[in-house]
């Protein structure tokens, strides 16, 4: 070592300096991630995720953040509480503290595999991002999946066997089993039902499938709530290849399981045309409004029972003979002849897409006009025949044919039209099993409840919307005493076994080629081809049309709880719903005409009555509704399930017939006295010939330019330091209203990413949802036709931000690399930065809601985010912890921050690619190119705040003809 | 009679009102109610701590509420105090005389109350005093652009001169007190308080010099510190506060809100204290005619208002519009109402001597000026650029029982001033007598 | 008749100063506390379950900080060793020693040790030993000499100045990269400190003035 004063020493290091690179000394998360070997031992490394690791990092987690709550705006006069550590008793390189690790996996909704990559942290998962290499993700995901992740952390999830309601053992259930086991193989299975939602899963369908070979007696049915609904189009083309699209009362871009696969279809096709190649045209026929119908060029409002003359006269404008179709009116037939010309302009390119909803003879019609226009076909996908759906079971318990009932992850007792009716049928059958994650309905009214193991803590495969098969493996090991979905069968066909094994089996190949498959987390090879659609599924038909004023009744999924399943996901509760801006409830949705005619307001308590039977709810009056159609959300109105799903909204599976499950004609609506309060985050959404959302005319078209107004604020620094540095970043943000259909994976995935709290149904009634990004609802023109646009609103993180002047006390200032940065720890309250928000982005912590949180849920928090305090304000910081993760690790490594290194939550989740941020000072960025286009205008510019967060103006129509 | 004999008279009725009091039953009935109300603000400011902001009805974007709105409030009633008393006194208005005492000592109560505000409606008060610049480990210092950074000296200073200002004013009276006081316990309450003045023409030349310099530092206090208040709104760029007729437009305001509460507090007392040949029929007309001559500035104050907004147009219209048919429109024509209607009757001398009238017409200017907050307040923020943030805002019971709880403060205190402080500045009422 | 004493006058004067007096001496015992070592917990050594002496092992064996706290340069956080880290040596040496006995047991019952923390900050504050430790700040310049402590204590005071300072100035706090974890390395005279730190800022383009921003920090 250098002697003391030895100037050799300094000139060796300044010789050094000048060569080191940093890495020289160890390699950065992303390299160490790269190596195939590395890989392996992740793949390898499930042991390591122990319970016990798991509690430690969740213990520690709490004092951690009763430290952060106790300290919250330390000053520094206060003594700090201690605090301990408890480092692990084995580690190894992987499970060093703050180290985080992704793993590729996937869940599933309504037996549509939603292919995710899991953001684990110290061994929790806390955030799930769509899977980059997989075809029906492309790296993005929908609003459900990512509160999916919450679905995890849900206090209210059953955490152990019941018998008759009272605590039982896996071991007692095992005995159970095995006896029923002996009976089948003796009896050859007669008697034994078994219950499951849509199964795609490749494992479970080979066990079903060996279970039916074993004992050829047993039944297999399948209750499929969601089936068959608007949006349930699957075996689709992707729509990036269709340039006119033409839906019947068919919703593809809605929130539903294949939103994910056709959005980004879409999005792909309409970007394309924004650059000037071929056309993205959409029109709509539809009773009420949808996401598709409202992004759409051309939206014909058209009831329920009109849709099968429209694709008839469709049929019949286009050659493809269908009877005599019936008379339409003027605004039909320019509709008809609208869609007509521009899918025969486009033959070949085009797709004409009619709801499942309206029965196969429809959707034949469909096809075959398709097949006329050279079209590719639209077929559903082929699935093993089940012995029948729900009503068959019924049936044959009414006959005391099953004596063995096991209802898989299925909640009948509550989402079926004669839910009453099979609660009650169910007490005939001797043996009753529910598995599911809570318990539920159903799982109170079986015999046996065993609670089964989320997919994010489970093994196991899916089919995913582009028929691909997606392996599930566990992002954390359960902490509950669960089983997954493989072994609750394998219970009563082998007896416990790892539900690894289970999964393994399904997939021949060595071990390398399993690991390899683990790590990309589908098998390309698998995918399940479409067949054409078979009638064989139970068949809905339309209404028929109604005589005199009886209103047709339609039935949606909900955007927001879909079928019940995530009424106890507090994310998806509060999610403002998209078109009615409803958080916690279900309403009764009908038109202006309708309102106005039996004179009922807002949450006015109507009764919707059909066929003797009716419901109770609160109306709401929605805009480019049918006048004669009574629109009702499935999905509230929960019996059991936590206490989160208790009490919200009413229940609408009664009103619906078995025979026609998503509209009926024989409804009527009748104005009780009373209201509900409904709690509505917008409640004025005229635009008024305000320019909030600018439109143009073609693709190449630019805005007028309004001219630099003068502003008393010094420019933001662009220079070059004096030091040689590069500029800092400029970060900003780009949102192009011509893509966003409002469809809120933004929205929760900031909720994910960012710890923003729920705060209850009463809170948001007051006006104090915490959502970082709103995403707010425009009406132009009349209320019975409106046109409808979304904008997405987080910070605009003002180059000149007023909320800058007024704080008293510096808790939010500019960043040298543009951030508007909000200080919890020093923040005080005053409220004046939200007073002076032009945009009022910024939210408020009236109340604590953070310190009462359940343990589970304080485990899935975002550690690298703060946990805000009572009396903070908050905002939408564009996701900063991961700018400062790249910066640290650009640092690192001694060059500059990449274009794409830094992606927002909302970013990365969106579907269609609206939200694009990057760094202003690279002309070449992905952000640059945004806003050099001559669609890009800043919100209020009168404001004159210069705005980072900047629109795309939206373009009229989708281009003439294919292109 | 003698000239000697008005001094003594003068001085019997003033100074030995703390003594022998000559309403107690009516003093102490006043007295209960207002301590139950000050009760009511104990409680309330518990509750606020124990639960946070959000037991009022503030949300977004209404993020000021009550507490803001009657902060205004207050601190502007505060200054016609200090008007009367400082600036009347650099005018040498002798007539201020009977009233300087009374109105400084509704100033200092008024900023006790208005003072308090800002602090409680913090989301985390315990850290309110972030606000002042001092050396601290975390190396950070106020934000001086900010409004609020301002408000905090404005109101300190305002607050700490009030209160010089009147002591000063008062050390004689309390002599006097001290000196005609029978009881041990009066003697030394008194005497402690007069700072051993003995009268001497030393005391009297240092006095008349410090009084003199306070007052002259405390006007324009009064014009400052409304302005800068005025600021809060102002500096935003939020239609319907952006406009430069602020300052102008609150300070008259103050004053106008101001005279009208010591007009109320001058007949009461008049009534109470039996003050009728000190608190004479020329004072009521005098403070008539201040009220009607400040209210119809700030009428001036609204016309100009309605101007700005239609020469700007765009937003600013908006909210205009909005002001006088939107969802809080009563708080518009309220104002307007209660402000100006009754105060026309001011123009005849009949009504501005004629107590109850006087009285009423007072009342009518306070709740009048209070709706003229609110109106400014809320009506801005609950629906400014964007529709969409548009929120209505209702307040809560714990926003009126902090209100009223406040009102109970004031009282309390101004009854206690009564009950054992020379209401009225004998002294300086004597140097009148014997100067004309 | 006379109310007070001829000396009342004074003490009246004497009362009144004694207060002003008294309110200026509360803030500097405010100020005083916050600098307090109560306050701050410097030099305040904890008791731990098992009395872990840095001077033996850092000072008397010469143990590099990274054999145990080994991903500070990779890591956010230091990291507290893993118990069969200890166990490496010591199953060897002292295997019977008492004081080791919770080790033993954690190793045996799978349970981890238990520490209580001494260098801490608060939750929103985000400090990353990696950049820090990469870019040449020594491990001493926060921990002080561990080097000493028979039972470890907080060596510098960890308010926002404390960390400001060096922000602000970073330049004669480096060290070239290898030299980081030299506890008692004094061989360079602070000149060549100096030297070596402004040439490292100019390497590592690193704009002092923006060293402060809150967001280096907080998010």
């Amino acid at each position: 070592m250098s002697a003391p004063g030895d100037p050799a020493g300094v000139d060796a290091a300044l010789r050094r300096l000048g060569a080191s690179q940093g890495r020289q000394y160890w390699r950065s998360l992303e390299e160490l991630f790269e190596t195939a070997e590395f890989r392996r031992r992740i793949a390898a490394e499930f042991p390591a995720l122990a319970r016990m690791p798991t509690d430690i990092d969740r213990r520690s987690f709490f004092q951690c953040l009763a430290a952060a709550v106790a300290l919250a705006g330390l000053d520094g006069c206060e003594r700090r509480a201690d605090e301990d550590a408890y480092p692990l008793v084995l580690a190894d390189r992987d499970s060093q503290p703050g180290m985080v690790r992704h793993y590729a996996t996937a869940w599933e909704l309504d037996g549509v595999g939603q292919p995710v990559v899991g953001t684990c942290r110290d061994g929790r998962p806390i955030k799930l991002e769509g899977n980059p290499d997989h075809p029906a993700s492309g790296g993005k995901t929908d609003a459900f999946t990512q509160a999916a992740l919450l679905g995890l952390y849900d206090p209210a999830r059953s955490g152990g066997p019941l018998r008759d309601g009272a605590p039982a053992t896996w071991d007692g259930f095992g005995a159970v089993a095995l006896a029923a086991r002996e009976w089948f193989d003796a009896s050859g299975g007669t008697g034994f039902a078994l219950l499951t939602g849509p199964v795609q899963s490749p494992t479970l369908l080979r066990q079903i499938a060996g279970m039916r070979a074993r004992w050829p007696g047993m039944a297999w049915h399948v209750h499929a709530p969601m089936a068959e609904g608007p949006a349930a189009l699957d075996g689709m083309p992707p729509l990036d290849t269709i340039d006119v699209l033409v839906c019947l009362d068919a919703d593809p871009l809605g929130n539903g399981p294949l939103q994910t696969w056709h959005a980004q279809g879409w999005s792909a096709r309409r970007r394309a045309f924004q650059q000037g190649d071929g056309a993205a045209r959409l029109l709509v026929a539809e009773p009420t409004p949808t996401l598709t119908g409202v992004t759409a060029e051309a939206r014909l409002i058209a009831p329920h029972s009109r849709i099968a003359a429209l694709a008839a006269a469709l049929g019949a404008r286009l050659g493809v003979a269908e009877g005599a179709s019936q008379p339409l009116d003027a605004k039909e037939r320019a509709w008809i002849e609208q869609a007509t010309d521009a899918l025969q302009a486009s033959r070949g390119r085009g797709l004409l897409c009619v709801g499942p909803q309206h029965g196969p003879e429809l959707r034949m019609l469909g096809s075959r006009i398709n097949a006329s226009l050279g079209n590719q076909a639209v077929a559903s996908r082929s699935r093993p025949q089940p012995s029948g759906d729900l009503a068959a079971l019924h049936r044959a318990i009414g006959l005391g044919g099953v004596h063995t009932l096991l209802i898989l992850d299925s909640n009948p007792c509550y989402a079926s039209p004669d839910a009453a009716g099979f609660t009650a049928a169910l007490k005939r059958v001797p043996l009753t099993i529910h598995a599911g994650l809570h318990h539920d309905e159903t799982g109170q009214a079986c015999r046996w409840h065993l609670p089964l193991a989320h997919l994010l803590e489970s093994w196991s495969d899916v089919c995913c919307a582009d028929g691909s098969a997606g392996l599930v493996q566990p992002l954390v090991r359960p902490f509950l005493d669960v089983r997954t979905r493989h072994q609750v069968l394998a219970l009563l066909t082998d007896g416990e076994v790892p539900a690894h094994d289970l999964v393994r089996q399904t997939w021949p190949g060595d071990e390398v080629q399993w690991q390899s498959r683990l790590l990309k987390g589908f098998v390309a090879e698998a995918a399940i081809p479409p067949a054409e659609p078979t009638a064989s599924v139970a068949a809905p038909r339309s209404a028929a049309p109604q005589p005199g004023d009886a209103l047709e009744i339609v039935f949606r999924p909900d955007p927001t709880v879909h079928d019940g399943a995530f009424a106890s996901n507090p994310w998806l509760q509060e999610m403002p719903k998209p078109l009615t801006k409803l958080t916690w409830d279900n309403a009764v949705h009908i038109a202006p005409a309708l309102a106005e005619e039996l004179g009922i307001a807002n949450e006015d308590l109507v009764e919707v009555s059909a066929a003797g039977r009716s419901i109770v709810g609160p109306a709401w009056i929605v805009p480019g509704q049918h006048a004669r159609t009574v629109l009702l959300h499935l999905g509230y109105g929960r019996r059991a399930g936590g206490p989160v799903a208790l009490g919200s909204g009413f229940d609408a599976y009664p009103l619906r017939s078995p025979s026609s499950l998503w509209a009926r004609g024989d409804g009527t609506l009748r104005k009780l006295s009373g209201t509900r309060a409904l709690a509505c985050t917008q409640t004025h959404w005229a635009l008024g010939g305000h320019d909030w959302i600018r439109t143009v005319d073609a693709p190449g078209e630019a805005l007028p330019r309004k001219e630099e107004q003068k502003s008393f604020f010094p420019p933001q620094p662009r220079e070059k330091p004096e030091n040689g540095a590069s500029p800092p970043p400029a970060w900003g943000m780009a949102i192009d209203l011509d893509l966003c259909i409002g469809c809120n994976a933004c929205a929760v995935a900031c909720v994910a990413e960012n710890n923003v709290p729920m705060v209850g149904r009463e809170q948001v009634a007051k006006g104090r949802e915490m959502h970082w990004l709103r995403i707010d609802r425009y009406y132009e023109g009349t209320p019975d036709e409106p046109r409808q646009s979304f904008q997405p609103v987080p910070c605009m993180h003002c180059e000149d931000a007023p909320c800058e002047t007024g704080c008293p006390v510096n808790a939010t200032v500019h960043s040298p690399d543009g951030l508007n940065l909000q200080v919890y720890n020093r923040c005080i309250g005053t409220r004046t930065c939200s007073a002076y928000c032009p945009y009022k982005v910024r939210r408020f912590n009236w109340l604590d809601y953070t310190r009462e949180a359940a343990p589970a849920l304080v485990a899935q928090r975002n550690p690298d985010v703060t946990v805000r305090d009572r009396g903070v304000m908050e905002k939408c910081t564009y996701c900063i912890q991961r700018i400062a993760e790249a910066r640290i690790a650009a640092d690192k490594e001694g060059r500059p921050i990449a274009d794409g290194e830094v992606v927002t939550a909302c970013q990365q989740a969106c579907p269609t690619q609206a939200i694009v941020f990057g760094d202003l000072t690279q002309a070449d960025s992905a952000v640059g190119k945004r806003k050099a286009s001559g669609r890009d205008y800043a919100l209020l510019e009168d404001a004159n705040t210069r705005p980072r967060t900047t629109y795309g103006a939206k373009i009229e129509g989708g281009g003439k003809g294919a292109g | 009679m003698s000239r000697n004999a008005t001094y003594r008279r003068v001085t019997r009725e003033v100074v030995t009102i703390s003594t022998r009091f000559p309403a107690p039953r009516m003093w102490w009935a006043m007295f209960a109610v207002s301590l139950a109300l000050f009760g009511l603000l104990l409680v309330s400011v518990v509750v606020l701590f124990a639960r946070g902001p959000g037991v009022w009805g503030n949300n977004i974007p209404v993020g000021w509420g009550f507490p803001i709105c009657n902060y205004i409030w207050w601190i502007g009633i505060g200054h016609a105090g200090t008007l009367i008393s400082a600036m009347l006194l650099l005018l040498n208005q002798s007539w201020r005389n009977s009233l300087n005492r009374f109105a400084e000592a509704m100033t200092l109560f008024a900023l006790t109350c208005g003072g308090l505000y800002p602090i409680l409606h913090l989301g985390r008060p315990w850290y309110f005093y972030w606000m002042a610049p001092y050396p601290n480990t975390m190396d950070v210092w106020p934000q001086f652009k900010s409004p609020l950074t301002w408000d905090f000296f404005a109101v300190l200073t305002y607050l700490l001169v009030s209160l010089l200002f009147w002591y000063i004013g008062i050390v004689p009276d309390l002599a006097s007190a001290r000196d005609r006081a029978r009881k041990r316990r009066w003697q030394v309450f008194f005497g402690v308080l007069a700072l051993g003045w003995r009268g001497q023409g030393r005391h009297w030349l240092r006095w008349k010099q410090a009084y003199t310099i306070t007052a002259a530092i405390a006007v324009p206090l009064v014009v400052s510190v409304h302005s800068e208040i005025s600021m809060l709104f102002a500096a935003g760029p939020i239609p319907g506060w952006n406009s430069t007729v602020f300052p102008a437009y609150f300070v008259l305001g103050a004053a106008f809100s101001g005279f009208a509460v010591v007009t109320i507090i001058a007949v009461v007392l008049r009534h109470m204290l039996k003050l009728e040949d000190l608190v004479t029929e020329r004072h009521l007309d005098l403070l008539g005619r201040m009220t009607l001559a400040t209210g119809m500035m700030t009428a001036y104050g609204y016309v100009m208002e309605a101007f700005d907004a239609l020469y700007a147009g765009g937003y600013e219209l908006d909210t205009l519009q909005d002001r006088y048919g939107g969802y809080y429109a009563w708080s518009y024509w309220g104002a307007l109402l209660f402000n100006f209607v009754p105060l026309q009757l001011l123009w005849w001398r009949r009504w501005r001597v004629s107590p109850i009238p006087v009285f009423l017409i007072a009342l009518s200017v306070v709740v009048g000026m209070w709706m003229e907050r609110f109106m400014l307040l809320v009506t801005t923020l609950y629906r400014d650029w964007l529709d969409s943030s548009v929120n209505l805002y209702h307040p809560t019971f714990w926003d009126w029982s902090l209100f009223i709880g406040f009102i109970g403060l004031f009282c309390c205190e101004l009854l206690l001033f009564v009950r054992f402080l020379p209401v009225i500045s004998a002294f300086e009422i004597k140097e009148d007598l014997a100067d004309g | 008749m006379q109310i007070f004493s001829p000396s009342a006058d004074t003490w009246l004067r004497a009362g009144i100063a004694a207060l002003v007096v008294a309110v200026f001496a509360a803030g500097l015992v405010a100020a005083g506390y916050a600098d307090s070592t109560y306050a701050t917990q410097v030099g305040w050594a904890k008791d731990q379950d098992v009395p872990f002496s840095h001077r033996h092992h850092v000072g008397e064996l010469g143990i590099d900080c990274r054999y145990c706290h080994a991903t500070v340069e990779t890591s956010a956080d230091a990291g507290l060793p893993a118990t069969h880290v200890c166990m490496t040596c010591h199953s060897q040496l002292w295997t019977g020693a008492p004081m080791l006995a919770p080790v033993r047991a954690s190793l045996a019952q799978h349970r981890p040790l238990r520490w209580h923390r001494i260098a801490q900050v608060p939750d929103y504050v985000y400090f990353n030993h990696s950049i820090h430790v990469q870019r040449g700040v020594p491990c001493v310049e926060c921990h002080g000499r561990v080097d000493t402590m028979p039972l470890t204590w907080r060596a510098k005071p960890f308010q926002m100045q404390f960390c400001l300072d060096c922000h602000r100035d970073p330049a004669k706090h480096l060290r070239p990269p290898e030299q980081v974890t030299r506890i008692d390395w004094a061989s360079w005279s602070p000149q060549m400190r100096q030297t070596y730190g402004s040439a490292a800022l100019r390497r590592y383009h690193i704009d002092t003035g923006e060293l402060d921003n809150c967001e280096i920090c907080h998010r």
